[in-house]
């Protein structure tokens, strides 16, 4: 059975102020809220700045209230990854030119948030992420086009229509998923050994 | 010149497609040494020899008629093998006007263009149609342009969009790719839908490859080869599909190697397009059996020594681990060790 | 582009638009339809003068759907190699030249949600012909044009005309600048703008966009240098074995061409990287007119653009 090596991953990055931008715009999830306290730490006093929070983790980590207190900037907390994606879609509409989007959470947070952005032309300089908490990835099954959360192994049954989908390293920001494909197309029954995923 | 068509010829369940005496003396044999690797083998798209697949930018030959039905099954049970984003559509008109017009200007017996200001007539004998329409009106085409004029074009399109110092690829019409999905590479770069290749990353083909992509001009198009296996003159071998294909990947036997292995060459070729700037990338698919091949005495001997010291990463990329060494063994009865020539010509 | 590709066109009409700039009608001696283009594109004008050839790029002002002709426009410039004056002092109404095939170095973005465009005297041109490509897009756009004053603006007034107020235009001569700081401000996400003009007004824009915080991806610049004349120099072209005098108003690679040795190039001016040449042996200096070598490049002096850039030398000799 094969099991291709690929190369296009996405790479990720420790948050870093972007200087040059006017107005820093910081959107984060779960364990992603630590990266965010990092990054407010390394900003300059009066660095026009904006948080967006979203306590929802696999992990159950939380910093709403550190981000709350953080001092003169405004945060603002959600409950879920889906209200807090919505707002930024919202504060993405009304921003200009000049802005900076730094994201921090799960993968599949990243690619939701890039999602957005995308519909807003925000380019790659204009955007960092940095990769926080475990390694779960979001599939796509390309053959029933669902996508599935938070898979860990190299292989998974699609929650859509139970096939074993090999989890390949091919990653689509459009879709924001990697991508899955019939592990056992070849020889059906016969499936690659089953292995947790560490990064 | 004259081409027998064959309508009837299938690329899927009885799989009735052979190629004629003449299609094997045209097939484009991509091997030049009888060893091989990825580089940058990019050559200006110029005329070819005369009745070779490279005499006309586009190439139409006898399977034409029996491609473009394929392709209209594939479409009718899996829509999403035509897929455009929102800004490619004066790049699809580009492409319209580009493939109709060579169809026309070196096909004058099978397609007809006229053209009237925007006001266009379309004739294509070998499928029956006639159109009339205005260039530039989606409302007046049956379906998007790219979508109506690949319907009646040989091999797969895809339409790149230039921006931020890389190649995007926004549209596309992919029946026949080797095992890559078009729904899941839209919207990617050129560094990105090749991630999935071994190798020639590291070799530096692709940064060379784009970089001399980015300056392609108006009218000094550029071709390269390209070459993978398939099992039975299958076309439709997309990643959704696998189910379906990848299975006959065990079925290859001594016996019928030579009736089941296909070389699958594609000639791909890139244009600049007018009015968009984008850029036009045609894959055409030809598939020449085993047998078929070793006619050629060159091509047999070729092929088994390039098979035989393959990299391992691209027999397993390229889908052959299973059967490389049922084939190779076969192929070995046809090479009696005599010295090749180079070039992809027949001695 | 190889030179035997150009188009030969004869001039069909030409207007004295403002007093420093003519405008050109070009239609292909042939009768046949151009290629059509997208807007930012130029074309390389072939003028055949005596005892020498110009080869200058213009950007194409017309609309890009209108394949009966290709219009550009020309400055005069009474300094410099002798191109513009060549165009409007030898130049008329049937008049032999040739175009090479459109080239787009100043693309718009396809995926822009607004585009602003700031412009300078002849540097309008490439924008008239971008602004015609977005009437079949919904985008919205600004452009903001500076001339010395209203003898000058020909080309704003049409486009005013025809756009309302999305056009504004300045007016040196009543002390109207441009408020770059203001033009840059407050624009949405994914604005992209446009610049096209005299080097110190591109670099003042590049320069505002970067304050307001753009990133480059979203600020391009059209900025071609005419070659700039200098020093006379001599230079040894080492694979064609011929040594070459580059007198004053002749660019590098203008001089190279003339002795017949075939030197690839593409904008021929500065821009694209097409002509980069290997230095081989130099004692002297470089002049660096171009903006495509980096400063490292710059400084090591093995690499030169000879569609621009020249030397002061004793010595220099090129890989052609």
């Amino acid at each position: 059975m094969l099991v291709t090596a690929i190369r296009s991953k996405p790479v990720y990055a420790t948050l870093e102020p972007d200087l040059s931008g006017t107005f820093h715009l910081l959107v984060g999830q779960g364990s992603g809220g630590d990266a965010l306290l990092r990054l407010l730490e390394k900003m300059p006093r009066g660095a026009d700045a904006q948080v967006l929070y979203a306590a929802e983790s696999r992990s159950g980590v939380d910093r709403s209230e550190p981000l709350s207190a953080f001092g003169a900037v405004q945060c603002r907390i959600f409950p879920s990854m889906a209200e807090v994606v919505a707002c930024l879609d919202q504060v993405l509409s009304t921003c200009f030119m000049g802005t900076r989007l730094y994201v921090a959470g799960s993968e599949s947070f990243i690619g939701s948030v890039g999602q957005v952005a995308a519909r807003y032309n925000l380019t790659g300089d204009e955007a960092q992420s940095e990769r926080c908490g475990s390694a779960a990835r979001r599939v796509y099954c390309i053959h029933c086009k669902t996508s599935q959360e938070n898979v860990t192994t190299n292989v998974v049954r699609c929650a859509g229509c139970e096939r074993h989908l090999l989890v390949r390293d091919h990653y689509s920001r459009r879709l924001a998923a990697y991508m899955g494909v019939m592990a056992d197309a070849a020889s059906p029954g016969t499936l690659p050994p089953v292995e947790e995923r560490l990064a | 010149m004259a081409i027998a068509f064959k309508p009837d010829e299938t690329f899927r369940d009885d799989f009735t497609y052979r190629n004629s005496p003449q299609a094997i003396g045209r097939f484009p044999f991509p091997f030049v040494a009888d060893t091989f690797m990825y580089s940058v083998n990019i050559e200006p798209h110029v005329p070819g020899e005369k009745e070779s697949c490279f005499e006309f930018p586009l190439d139409v030959d006898e399977h034409y008629v029996a491609e473009c039905r394929e392709r209209a099954f594939c479409l009718a049970t899996t829509p999403d093998r035509f897929l455009a984003l929102p800004h490619m559509m004066p790049a699809q008109w580009d492409a319209l006007e580009l493939i109709a017009s060579s169809l026309s200007r070196d096909y004058p017996q099978h397609f007809c263009l006229e053209r009237r200001g925007t006001r266009w007539r379309w004739t294509n004998r070998p499928l029956g149609l006639e159109d009339e329409f205005t260039f530039g009106d989606p409302a007046t085409l049956a379906c998007e342009p790219l979508e109506y004029i690949t319907r009646q074009a040989q091999g797969d399109f895809c339409l790149l969009d230039q921006r931020d110092g890389n190649l995007w690829l926004d549209a596309g019409m992919a029946t026949s790719q080797a095992d890559w999905s078009l729904n899941f590479d839209l919207g990617m770069n050129f560094v990105e839908w090749h991630g999935p290749v071994p190798l020639a990353a590291e070799l530096g083909v692709f940064d060379r490859a784009l970089k001399f992509l980015m300056n392609l001009q108006i009218g000094h198009p550029v071709r390269r080869l390209n070459w993978t296996m398939t099992i039975h003159p299958r076309l439709d071998t997309s990643p959704e599909q696998s189910p379906h294909w990848a299975p006959d990947r065990g079925a290859v036997t001594p016996a019928n190697a030579g009736d089941l292995v296909h070389l699958r060459v594609e000639l791909q070729a890139l244009w600049r397009l007018p009015r968009s700037n984008a850029i036009l990338f045609s894959i055409r698919c030809y598939l020449i059996s085993m047998n078929e091949l070793v006619t050629v005495p060159k091509w047999g001997r070729r092929t088994h020594r390039v098979l035989k010291s393959l990299h391992p990463a691209l027999l397993d990329y390229k889908g052959l681990v299973r059967y490389r060494d049922t084939l190779v063994d076969w192929l070995a009865g046809f090479d009696d060790g005599t010295p090749t020539t180079p070039g992809t010509g027949p001695e | 582009m190889r030179h035997d590709e150009a188009i030969p066109v004869e001039v069909a009409a030409v207007e004295q638009v403002t007093p420093l700039v003519k405008q050109f009608t070009l239609r292909r001696v042939d009768g046949g339809p151009f290629p059509p283009f997208s807007g930012g594109c130029h074309v390389v004008v072939v003028m055949h003068g005596r005892g020498r050839t110009f080869r200058n790029p213009y950007s194409l002002l017309g609309s890009p759907r209108n394949v009966d002709c290709y219009q550009i426009a020309v400055r005069r410039h009474d300094a410099g190699r002798g191109g513009s004056r060549f165009m409007h002092d030898e130049v008329r109404v049937g008049t032999r030249l040739e175009v090479g095939h459109p080239v787009n170095l100043f693309p718009l973005a396809k995926l822009a949600r607004k585009h602003v465009f700031v412009a300078g005297g002849v540097g309008i041109t490439p924008i008239l012909a971008m602004v015609d490509d977005l009437r079949s897009t919904s985008a919205p756009w600004e452009l903001h044009y500076r001339v010395r004053g209203p003898e000058h603006d020909h080309f704003g007034r049409k486009l005013r005309d025809e756009n309302g107020n999305r056009v504004h235009l300045y007016y040196g001569s009543h002390g109207q600048t441009l408020d770059l700081g203001r033009i840059v401000a407050n624009q949405p996400l994914g604005t992209h703008i446009y610049t096209c003009g005299a080097e110190q007004m591109v670099a003042a824009v590049a320069q505002a966009a970067k304050a307001a915080g753009w990133t480059d991806s979203h600020v391009h610049c059209e900025r071609f240098v005419a070659p700039p004349i200098g020093d006379p120099f001599d230079v040894h072209l080492a694979r064609s074995g011929v040594t070459v005098h580059i007198p004053s108003e002749r660019s590098l690679l203008e001089a190279i061409e003339a002795v017949g040795v075939d030197a690839p190039y593409l904008c021929r001016g500065g821009v694209c990287g097409q002509c980069e040449t290997e230095v081989l042996e130099l004692e002297g200096v470089l002049v660096h007119n171009d903006h495509w070598l980096s400063d490292e490049e710059r400084a090591a002096a093995k690499k030169i653009m000879p569609c621009v850039s020249r030397a002061r030398c004793t010595r220099l000799v090129l890989d052609r």
